[in-house]
This record gives C-alpha cells, structure tokens and sequence, in this order.
C-alpha cells in the first residue's frame, strides 16, 4: 500500500455515520403501558399529540397511527429502534414526524413520549438543545412524572434519571473483528456504554455498530454528551490504528474484499440486503483509505439507506423476496457511479 | 413510601400539615384513610378524627426508616397499578411512576448493582411547579447549585439559578 493512502487514512477516521438523541417522559398521574387500561392508553394518546400538534416544530408533520399504517412504514419504524413489536400490536400507538424528517415523536411506546432527533454532522449539543425546548413545551401542557431522587419516571429502570440516550453509529470493522473483543470491553467498561454490532462477517472484517450509553442517572445530559464523544473519538482513533495495523498485515484481504465489493455491486441481478451491507462496507474502508476513488463517503452511506428492507418494501410491494433483491440490485447499479475505480494497493 | 401510620402498607394519600405556619407532609395507604374516616362518621367530628390520624404520626416519628428496607419492599403491591417485588424485579419494567416510591430501596439497589455509584438525579430539572414536595427539593437541588457556581465564581450561572428559585 502507498504511504500516501496510509496517510489519507489516518487523515479520513469517518468512523461515525450518524448520531441519534433519544429523550424519555411519562405523564404525570398516569400508568405505563405494561398496567394501563385501554381507555387511559386514549387519553395519553390524545392528550400527548394534542400538545405536540401545537408546537411549530412539529405544524406540517406527518402522524402515524398503528390503527391504519401500512406495514412498510411500520417496519422502518421498527428498523429504525423508535418502536418495538408490542408497540405494532397496540392499536394506541402514534408517531409524529416534523416536516424536516429529523424529529420523531412516538406516543404510547414503552414510555408515554419518546423523542428521537437524528442527524449526521450535526453539533449534539444543539440538537440536545432542540430537543430540550420541545420537553419544556410538552412539559407546560401535559407535566410529567419526577421525583427529586430518580427523575424522570421512566417505565424501565434502566432509563430513571436523564431518561436521555446518545447513540453513535459507526463503522468500525477492525474494532469488531473479534480478536479485537478486548478492545471493546474496555470501552464499554471506561464510558459505561454498550455496543451493538448489526453484522459480523466470516472474515471479522466488515462491520456497522452502534455505541449508546447505559448510564443515565447520577450524570447530567450534557456530561452524557460529553462522554460520548469522547468515546467516539477514542473508539475512532483505535479503529484507525487498527485499520493501519490490519491492512499492512492482512493487505490482500482487504483488497480482495474491496474489489469483490466493486464488482458484485456492479454487476450482480440478485442482492440481499446482508450481502449489500458488507460489500458496501468494504467499499467505505476503501473510499477512507483513499483506494477507490469516484465514490463518495456519502453516496455511499445513501446507497447504503436505500438497500434496507424498509426502504426496498416501501418501493415495490413484492410477495417474492427474489423480486425484492432484484430490485436492490437495480437500484445500487443505478446510484453507483459510472467512473467508479480502485488503484492498486 | 410506606403508610406512616400502619408501616405495612404503601402510602397513596398524601397530605399536608400546618403546625406554627409550617407546612408538613404526611402519607397513608388508602386502607388507613378509609378505618379513620368511618371511624370518623361513626363517632365523631372529621377534623377530631384526622388530628389523631396525624398525631398517630407524629409520635412513631424516627421508626420510619427501619421498615424501609429492600427486604420489607418485596411484599409490598403497588396500589396504583398492582405491580409486586417479582414483577418488577423479572425485566425491570415498572407499571406505573408510583412504583418509584413503592419500591424505592428495590430500585436503588438495583441501580447500584448496575455499578452507578450514586444513583441521585443530577440534570435538567422540570420547568413547571409539579407538587409542593418536589418544589422542594428542586430547591434544595438548585441552593446546592448556586453554591457551587459561587465556589467555581460562574456567577452568570448562579444569577440564572437564582431567577430560576424565585419563579418556583
Ligand atoms: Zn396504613
Ligand atoms: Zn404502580
């Protein structure tokens, strides 16, 4: 590999992917979902989108209601990890989505609001910020349960306190690769975080995971904030080192991966999304290192949206999963550069 | 938070109690509420019935914390929701946010476990006035905040904290 790579690469960390926020409250005088009747699970839902439907960030939104939402919606939502399967089930469930697609607002989940702001160069503190100006206007209007020791009420124990959780998604092959488990522990033991890894590949190579914190009580938001950060910063700076490590050493498994990557994404007429997700993996570590060139981080990360599952069923309703594939294939060969190249390492 | 009169049963009633302009809380489970006020219709006069439900409280002061154990909490039900010791302790889900005070050393313990040195809220703090007892302690919560933005001479921060105690 060229000096010159190397060096872009230590330059190009792009570990992060995104960022999301997620803030947790609960009504004051009212039961969680687990005891609730249905008649309070009404009230909740109608007194909580009443409010939110008056707040300007939320005017031209779009509402969600389990009780008539198609199922590709659902299972972005789902995908997403802004509901879970009981949420489907329940007939009191509403989701609320600003007109810019950022801000989320789910009703009746596990807690009564839940409020996710995505982004993905975002400063977190300002979005913390845009986040905590919508609590203080739900606040007025609906007031929630908190107690001087535990906070914020939360449904689960786990969320008492800030009910606040940072979570970075980042691409970190090496990090995850499992030789590197070590590594990992000691993360998650020096920030108090955990990490999810959405795949993992034969070769321990390719990989997307997220970090989130565990602890939410005893810290305020911002020193979550912080925490993470720095997490994310130290979690990057290890992956690089690795990166260097590993491609010296193991330079013709990355380079066949990377140009395997090219060629099925290419060329292939059937791809799931697994399959997807790991070639296009490569693809990112070759982009970072500076080896294929005439694709962006970016496009990259915006094919990579657009292969899910969620994205694909809301695209063609297919009662055949081949058709799906189909489709995927044809949909990456139409996002995927003409000038596409690699250089030799 | 256990009934002060009975210390058997958690406490759903909460009321407040003026002696010499002062104002004091007290908690009874509904099951306490109801023996006194029949006792009340009974024999005699409402406000001669709360006294005594009150000054029963007054005398056991002090025995409180002794009953408030983990151990005690794994026989209490929540009277809001029903939620018992085993149902919160199997996924660590709650029914509802009285359960916080139902099973408050439950829920400390299982917070120190997960290696939270000192599971105590520290951030943002409600906007809205909620009940008297969480007033207070909000401003007890932000007097300790101004002390300490004194100390650090950040007094931008303690001037805002100041406005923000006097709008409580
Ligand atoms: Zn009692
Ligand atoms: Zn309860």
């Amino acid at each position: 590999m060229l000096k010159e790579n190397m060096y872009k690469l230590y330059q190009m960390p792009n570990v992060v992917m995104g960022t999301q926020l997620n803030l947790r409250r609960n009504l004051i005088n009212h039961r969680f979902r687990k005891s609730a009747c249905t008649s309070e699970l009404n009230d909740i839902k109608e007194k909580v989108l009443n409010a939110a439907l008056e707040l300007d960030v939320f005017k031209g939104g779009t509402v969600f209601s389990m009780e008539n939402c198609d199922f590709d919606a659902i299972e972005m939502f789902l995908e997403k990890g802004f509901i879970d399967e009981e949420f489907k089930e329940s007939g009191f469930g509403v989701i609320l989505v600003s007109r810019n697609r950022k801000i989320t607002l789910v009703i009746n989940g596990e807690d009564h609001i839940s409020l996710f702001i995505n982004g993905q160069d975002d400063d977190i503190f300002e979005s913390w910020e845009t986040l905590s100006d919508i609590d203080d206007e739900l606040e007025k209007r609906l007031g929630f349960s908190f107690g001087p020791k535990y906070g914020y009420h939360c449904s689960k124990i786990s969320n008492a306190g800030t009910g606040f959780t940072v979570t970075y998604f980042l691409h970190i092959p090496m990090l995850t690769a499992e030789a590197e488990d070590e590594d990992l522990d000691f993360f998650c033991e020096q920030y108090k975080l955990s990490i999810e890894n959405s795949i993992r590949d034969s070769s321990g190579i390719s990989d997307y995971s997220k970090i989130e914190n565990e602890q939410k009580i005893g810290i305020s938001e911002d020193e979550i904030i912080v925490r993470m950060e720095t997490a994310a910063v130290q979690i990057s700076e290890r992956e690089r080192f690795l990166r260097e490590k590993v491609i010296q050493k193991k330079s013709i498994v990355v380079e066949d991966g990377i140009k395997r990557a090219c060629a099925v994404l290419k060329n292939a007429k059937l791809i799931t999304f697994h399959e997807t997700e790991r070639h296009l993996s490569f693809l990112r570590l070759g982009i970072e290192a500076g080896i294929v060139k005439g694709l962006s981080l970016k496009k990259a990360d915006s094919i990579f949206s657009r292969s899910t599952p969620a994205y694909i069923q809301n695209r063609i309703f297919a009662a055949d999963p081949i058709e799906e594939d189909k489709f995927r294939a044809e949909q990456i060969q139409k996002q995927l550069p003409e000038n596409i190249k690699y250089e030799e390492m | 938070m256990l009934c002060q009169r009975c210390k058997k049963r958690p406490a759903s009633v909460h009321m407040a109690e003026y002696i010499n302009g002062q104002q004091r809380e007290v908690h009874f489970c509904e099951k306490c509420v109801q023996e006194t006020l029949s006792e009340a219709l009974n024999q005699g006069s409402l406000s001669e019935m709360m006294g005594k439900l009150i000054g029963s409280v007054s005398q056991s002061d002090g025995e409180d914390e002794q009953n408030k154990t983990p151990e005690a909490e794994k026989t209490y039900e929540c009277p809001v929701c029903g939620e018992t010791y085993s149902g919160f302790f199997k996924n660590t889900l709650l029914g509802c946010p009285e359960d916080y005070f139902v099973f408050n050393n439950s829920i400390n313990d299982v917070l120190s476990n997960s290696e939270i040195e000192n599971p105590v809220h520290s951030g943002k703090l409600p906007s809205k006035s909620l009940e008297d007892t969480v007033n207070e302690n909000i401003r007890q919560t932000l007097n300790i905040r101004i002390e300490k933005a004194l100390e650090n001479e950040d007094y931008e921060s303690a001037a805002q904290i100041r406005d923000r105690l006097r709008s409580l």
